[in-house]
């Protein structure tokens, strides 16, 4: 990795040597087999040379080999070791001064390194001197794949070599001798029986070095060890025991006064912890928040009450995020999980003076259907429904002043003053309308108001109570949130 | 040499023209096979941006997977605190989907870029639906947003020689990141502040996802620290030409 920064920071500085590297970048190969077919079919045929037609054929064979390889690894990639892409390019996972753009995919081995090694050995073939000077280029195209940030040097060299091995295959395969010097000549000549021998060596060393080299590379052999692992794992019967549950060695480590400034350090300092206690969360204040929630009268029920402290360097902001549950399906049931979610935001924000943001999220216990949704939920239960409301917004103001109206039902509330959507995908008992989640909400408690059959609220002097019971009340029940946030 | 050769003058004039003829053959072959193998027009043509130029103390934080109606408020509130601008990469039906997200990040000041329509991995769909999936969300942006952009971040980062060639024709900026965390994994807060952190350095491009529920609190641990070493945060560069 410092020899790939070592090369790849060079990059940038110059303009003029970029650009010439970056021609030689997408023009190396097919100059080299021009140079190729020049010494093929440009010199007078002699006798002691080998005859072009063979050298080309070896060279379609190589290019053959070449394809395999490369498609091979995509393919065990998939396959094997399921995934897409085993050894990624640079610009995937560093920072990279990229000269030439390249796809997305396997950057291990480098297949136009192999396809020059190959020529190089074709070349040797026909002029050793020329084969010389191939591999020399060969080296020089390395380092310009390097610098222009496309590749690493392992799959430069894991290229040449698989590149050199394809290429001495093919010339075998193709009947062709291989002339290691000019002295040489009369005694290395291949025979028909060493033929078979040399290649089914050729073929075991490039096997064992493309093992060896892959099994060096760092991505491809944390796959293996996970594939391995994975593979004893499942072959074991018994039960793994359980892990005793981490203690936590420091709560709220990650405050205003964390040890920011030591950055990386971080990782090491503190043990893994429960996420609640290291996210910020503030235990208590939820234990406060779900006996609120437990003394409201709603008609559904409080599932989860969470109390989030977001540090923003200028004083405190909470976060308050209350799931509850929706019981049945039916027509109704929209008013009736509007109401309840705007009774828990008014108490929420009445109870807890710090929380300037409450999330309501209304979920479906044990639903059908599950949206696609990334965000991680206990299964079985399905949001339906969110609401984020910031405390300035309690009050519409503006254009949005009816819907402080007393009739305004508790959709309107909601919506003018907040965020909120339904998943039309995993609303329970909805015919499939299809239309989009907002304007859907509005209309829906509306239409159906008559069918719903809000629960009388066994308090009058609850303000969240009154609001769940009745809209023309749900006015009153801002003011002294209002009142306390002054 | 010449006693090597047993042609007479005119077989070697032929051997010659024919062997003229095959090496002008196999070099037209080799070119065009190697240039329709490897297009050389987008890898040296198409507009990409890794990094934002170092010299300058720059970095730039982008929200993959943008809007999410869960996340985003959160987010928002935590850049708001954070003092920061950052590019939210938007996912065109989302977009469509919670308008008020989306108005909410213009009005906050931050930058809208392309992230596919449809969130599709652009490798594993037919070149003739990049239209629909690029083209769309550019549309959405500039028209309901008024953001125009140029600038596009495929998803999953899913890039093919065909996609390429479709960004290259089409003067699309392919919007890369520099310092890949891997929030999407759902570590925990510190985890994802301590990781980018690490390896901070002037230019960096973030890559951060909205819809995960530990980035939010990540923002502002590395907004206190990247402020306390002298970093600016900006939004993503754009390039002409906008759309």
């Amino acid at each position: 990795m410092q020899f790939f920064n070592l090369i790849n920071g060079l990059a940038g500085r110059n303009d003029l040597v970029d650009m010439a590297l970056r021609l030689f970048y997408v023009s190396a190969v097919p100059l080299l087999a021009t140079a190729l077919a020049a010494l093929l079919f440009l010199r007078p045929r002699r006798e002691d040379r080998p005859s072009p037609w063979r050298i080309l054929a070896a060279a379609a064979v190589a290019i053959v080999f070449m394809e395999i390889v490369t498609a091979g690894i995509g393919v065990a990639g998939s396959k094997v070791l399921n995934a897409e892409i085993v050894a990624p390019r640079p610009f995937l996972t560093h920072w990279v001064n990229e000269l030439v753009v390249e796809p997305n995919d396997n950057a291990f081995p480098c297949a136009e390194v192999m396809l020059t090694a190959s020529l190089a050995v074709l070349m040797w073939a026909a002029e050793p001197t020329a084969g010389i000077c191939g591999l020399c280029y060969m080296l020089v195209f390395g380092f310009t794949r390097i610098y222009c940030g496309s590749n690493f040097p392992q799959d430069i060299v894991a290229g040449a070599v698989l590149g050199i091995g394809f290429g001495i295959l093919s010339l075998a395969m193709c009947r062709v001798s291989l002339r290691w010097n000019r002295r040489d000549l009369s005694t290395f000549v291949w025979q028909p029986r060493s033929e078979a021998i040399w290649s089914v060596a050729g073929l075991a060393a490039i096997v064992c070095i493309t093992a060896i080299v892959l099994a060096r590379s760092p991505r491809f052999a944390d796959k293996l060890h996970q594939l391995i692992h994975e593979a004893k794992a499942t072959a074991d019967p018994l039960p793994a025991p359980p892990k005793p549950a981490p203690q936590p060695t420091l709560a709220g480590a990650i405050g205003p006064e964390a040890n920011m400034h030591e950055g990386g350090d971080l990782a090491g300092k503190y043990e893994l912890q429960p996420a609640k206690v290291q996210d910020g969360h503030v235990p208590e204040a939820e234990q406060a928040l779900r006996a609120e929630m437990a003394n409201l009268n709603a008609p559904h029920k409080v599932i989860s009450a969470e109390v989030g402290e977001i540090d923003t360097g200028e004083g405190d902001y909470r976060s308050d995020l209350v799931r509850f549950e929706i019981g049945g399906s039916g027509p109704g049931e929209r008013k009736r999980v509007m109401e309840t979610a705007e009774a828990i935001v008014k108490r929420t924000f009445a109870f807890d003076s710090k929380a300037q943001h409450v999330d309501v999220i209304g979920v479906v216990v044990n639903g059908k259907k599950v949206s696609g949704q990334r965000l991680v939920f206990t299964p079985g239960i399905i949001p339906v429904f969110t609401a984020s409301i910031e405390r300035s917004r309690l009050e519409a103001s503006g254009a949005d002043a009816w819907t402080n109206a007393p009739g305004a039902d508790a959709g309107s509330w909601l919506r003018a003053r907040s965020l909120l959507y339904i998943d039309p995908m995993v609303l329970p008992g909805e015919s499939q309308a299809a239309a989009p989640a907002v304007p859907a909400l509005a209309a829906t408690p509306s239409a159906s108001g008559t069918e719903a059959a809000p629960p009388a609220p066994s308090s009058a002097a609850s303000a969240a109570n009154a609001a769940s019971a009745s809209n023309r009340t749900s006015v009153n029940a801002v003011t002294p949130v209002a009142t306390r946030k002054s | 040499m010449s006693d090597l050769m047993i042609e007479t003058p005119a077989a070697a004039r032929k051997s010659l023209l024919t062997r003229m003829a095959a090496f002008i053959a196999v070099t037209s072959v080799v070119w065009g096979g190697y240039y329709w193998w490897r297009p050389p027009a987008p890898m040296l043509g198409l507009h990409h941006v890794e990094h934002l130029p170092p010299s300058t103390k720059e970095v730039c934080m982008t929200f993959d997977d943008a809007p999410h109606p869960l996340t985003t408020p959160l987010l928002l509130a935590a850049l708001k605190g954070s003092h920061i601008h950052g590019s939210f990469m938007c996912v065109g039906n989302n977009l469509m989907l919670y308008p008020e997200l989306a108005r909410r990040m213009v009005e906050d000041g931050h930058h809208l870029a392309d992230h596919s329509q449809y969130h599709h991995n652009l490798t594993t769909v037919t070149p003739a639906e990049y239209d629909h999936e690029v083209e769309t969300c550019f549309k959405v942006i500039s028209a309901d947003h008024g953001q125009p952009t140029s600038l596009f971040r495929p998803p999953g980062g899913g890039l093919n020689r065909s996609e390429m060639q479709y960004l290259y024709d089409h003067h699309v900026t392919l919007a890369w990141w520099s310092s890949d965390v891997g929030d999407y994994a759902i570590p925990d807060a510190w985890a994802i502040a301590s990781g980018v952190i690490a390896t901070l350095r002037p230019g960096d491009i973030l890559l951060l996802h909205d819809e995960l529920a530990s980035t939010p609190k990540a923002v502002p641990l590395i907004a206190k620290e990247a402020f306390k070493r002298g970093y600016t945060f900006v939004p993503m560069p754009e390039s002409a030409p906008l759309r």
